[in-house]
């Protein structure tokens, strides 16, 4: 009876917000607790332009760190490319930061699988206050600077889960 | 509505990025292991020529040895062990004083994917390829690994299939008849609520829970009414789904299997044939550890008392204990401390539990050994580290105590013979091929399970 009770609960509140998707552990990303402010950074294209966290404030920011010695995060790539091809006209930024020099390996990865955003270049892996336990690791940014999301490990950033999730965000703030 | 799980702290699994966990203790406030000879073994270059990993090493630096893995599958992303080195490779470039005397060395533990043309490619991703600075090596095969892995410390369980599934200890458990470390279960279906609700394992508050928490699952969406005539996830299809899967987890095909069933003279080396001679014979470990005339599956299913469980019940906690905060930092604890902010640890008595006899306390169910190389820690709790060790055990027979079962005795073997015994214990490694979907229909064994599931299509192999 209790147990009832609860699903019903359950899904009285799923029905009070039409928009909810109960998703797969894993399957969009988890809230970080207290929503710190994101440490701010300054890093090169692979063109040498400098790009920081901060010119992107008032924009959702996903940080995604990668390499692409590491085989989910270059199989990640192209379905977060859809994703900022269907949201980024709505307000998502992505920053791919690439951990380590790159080198000729990035280069020719970037000219066979090239992206519609940006990517970002930590050559010494020297970046400060970011947590990222193991490749790949991507966060999402708020438009105040704050860190809301993370999700380690690799994703289907184009799956309908992923993108209404971004969009339910995007529509906050 | 978002989905508002929430995360642990994050866990540095390798301090490749961002700051440390925790400060680095100063030069000389904390005690280094003995130096001892660095152990030598063959391995393959980038090239894919032989060497030995002295000449990989060289004489004229320091040498950095790294333990490393390329292909990551893991549903957690990578670990950063190669990004720490490249970080080193980096400041040593860079470093007048360092550059030319220090060589890094990324060895692959998993040969059979890091095939020298993997690492070599691998190299070119950290811009290291013909570098005399940082050089990667694997090895010809997991068994010409192994005694440089032994040598090194490095416990490596390769616990997913080739399909990117999750073997661990499960392989062949549709074989067995009695479960869990006391038996106290005799079928896949009737053990499959008790990981989820331990407190230790999985932890669902209750049955209900978890059957909710699959419901709500997008990846299960009318799967299991599918496969189960309607039925969506419930107290039976849950377990009959889960053990249905646990029986396509076959592990066979050892050397011990192509020599001894399927007579193919070699595949044995003669350390292990003559281990498997004593395995049979004056070792006597086959008369629980059994071996039928056209199947072994090395356990009887009974159980028994090796004086494992009773030297737990007798140990008392140490005086301080130490606790590691981090690698190279502990600090001393009192007993009385730890148990004021932990659990106590109950008290197992194996069989006992189930039958209530007296005579049963103790008493453990005897494991099936294939695999055995790759299932370390040995013994029900896990108290034994190494192979070596467990053959050191049995040799010096058991732990004696009231209820030590008869068949445990010392051997007296010598050390040549306690080898050839874990040589043979490592020919027990098998391929983790999933044989068929249905387990059922490989001719292994009497499995005694009444309660089967429909039979699948045998798939390839």
């Amino acid at each position: 009876m209790k147990r009832s009770l609860a699903a019903w609960t359950l899904l009285g509140l799923v029905l009070l917000q039409p928009s909810a998707t109960v998703a797969a552990p894993g399957a969009t990303m988890d809230a970080i607790p207290g929503s710190p402010p994101a440490a701010e950074f300054t890093l090169p294209d692979p063109a040498g332009r400098e790009h920081s966290l901060s010119d992107y404030r008032g924009q959702l920011v996903l940080v995604n760190f990668w390499a692409t010695c590491c085989a989910p995060c270059r199989e990640e790539m192209p379905a977060m490319d859809r994703l900022h091809r269907a949201l980024g006209d709505h307000g998502l930024e992505i920053l791919a930061v690439h951990a380590g020099p790159g080198g000729t390996a990035m280069h020719e990865f970037l000219e066979r699988i090239p992206v519609s955003f940006t990517v970002l270049v930590d050559a010494d892996l020297d970046l400060r206050g970011w947590q990222v336990p193991a490749l790949p690791t991507t966060f999402l940014v708020d438009c105040q600077g704050r860190l809301r999301y993370r999700a380690l490990g690799a994703r289907a950033w184009d799956s309908e889960a992923m993108e209404s999730f971004i969009r339910e965000i995007l529509s906050t703030q | 509505m978002h989905d508002q799980r929430t995360i642990e702290p994050p866990t540095v699994l390798a301090p490749g990025y961002g700051d440390l966990g925790f400060a680095a203790p100063e030069p000389g406030t904390y005690r280094l292991p003995p130096i001892r000879p660095a152990a030598d073994g063959d391995v393959l270059l980038d090239s894919s020529e032989h060497a030995r990993l002295h000449e990989a090493f060289g004489t004229d630096r320091l040498v950095l040895l790294s333990f490393i893995y390329t292909v990551c599958p893991d549903a957690h992303g990578c670990p950063l062990a190669s990004f720490v080195l490249q970080r080193i490779h980096r400041e040593l470039q860079r470093s007048a004083d360092l550059a030319g005397r220090i060589r890094l060395i990324s060895l692959s533990f998993d040969p059979e994917t890091d095939l020298p043309a993997v690492m070599r490619e691998y190299a070119r991703q950290f811009d290291a390829q013909d570098s005399d600075d940082w050089v990667f090596l694997t090895g010809e095969s997991n068994e010409a690994l192994q005694p440089l892995l032994d040598a090194y410390g490095q416990g490596v369980a390769r616990i997913y299939d080739e399909k990117g599934r999750y073997m661990g200890h499960v392989a062949n458990v549709a074989f067995l008849g009695a479960l869990f470390h006391d038996g106290r279960e005799e079928t896949l279906e009737q053990q499959a609520w008790q990981p989820m609700l331990h407190p230790n394992e999985m932890a669902s508050p209750s049955i209900g829970f978890a059957i909710d928490r699959i419901r709500s699952l997008p990846d299960y969406a009318g799967r299991f009414e599918a496969a189960f005539d309607g039925r969506g996830p419930d107290l039976e299809t849950v377990p009959m789904a889960l053990a249905s899967y646990q029986r396509t987890l076959v592990s066979a095909n050892s050397a011990f299997d192509r020599w001894h069933f399927g007579g193919k003279a070699g595949a044995l080396d003669e350390a292990a044939i003559r281990g498997l001679r004593l395995f049979t014979g004056r070792a006597g470990c086959v008369a629980c550890h059994t071996i039928e005339a056209e199947h072994a599956l090395f356990t009887d299913q009974r159980l028994h008392n090796t004086g494992v469980g009773y030297t737990r019940s007798q140990r008392r906690e140490p005086e301080p204990v130490r606790v590691w905060l981090a690698p190279g930092v502990s600090i001393d604890v009192s007993a009385h401390v730890i148990r004021s902010v932990g659990a106590e640890q109950a008290p197992d008595l194996g069989r006992y539990r189930v039958t209530g006899d007296p005579n049963d306390r103790w008493s453990f169910r005897t494991p099936s050994l294939r695999n055995v190389a790759l299932t370390a820690p040995y013994m029900h709790d896990g108290s034994l580290a190494t192979l070596d060790a467990v053959v050191a055990f049995y040799d010096a027979g058991g732990t004696p105590n009231p209820l030590l079962s008869p068949l445990i005795r010392p051997l007296g073997l010598s050390a040549s013979e306690r080898t050839d015994l874990v040589a043979f214990l490592r020919a027990l490694t098998g391929e983790y091929r999933s044989l068929v979907l249905d387990a059922f229909a490989a001719p292994l064994g009497d499995v005694g399970i009444e309660r089967r599931p429909p039979a699948a299509p045998a798939e390839d192999g």
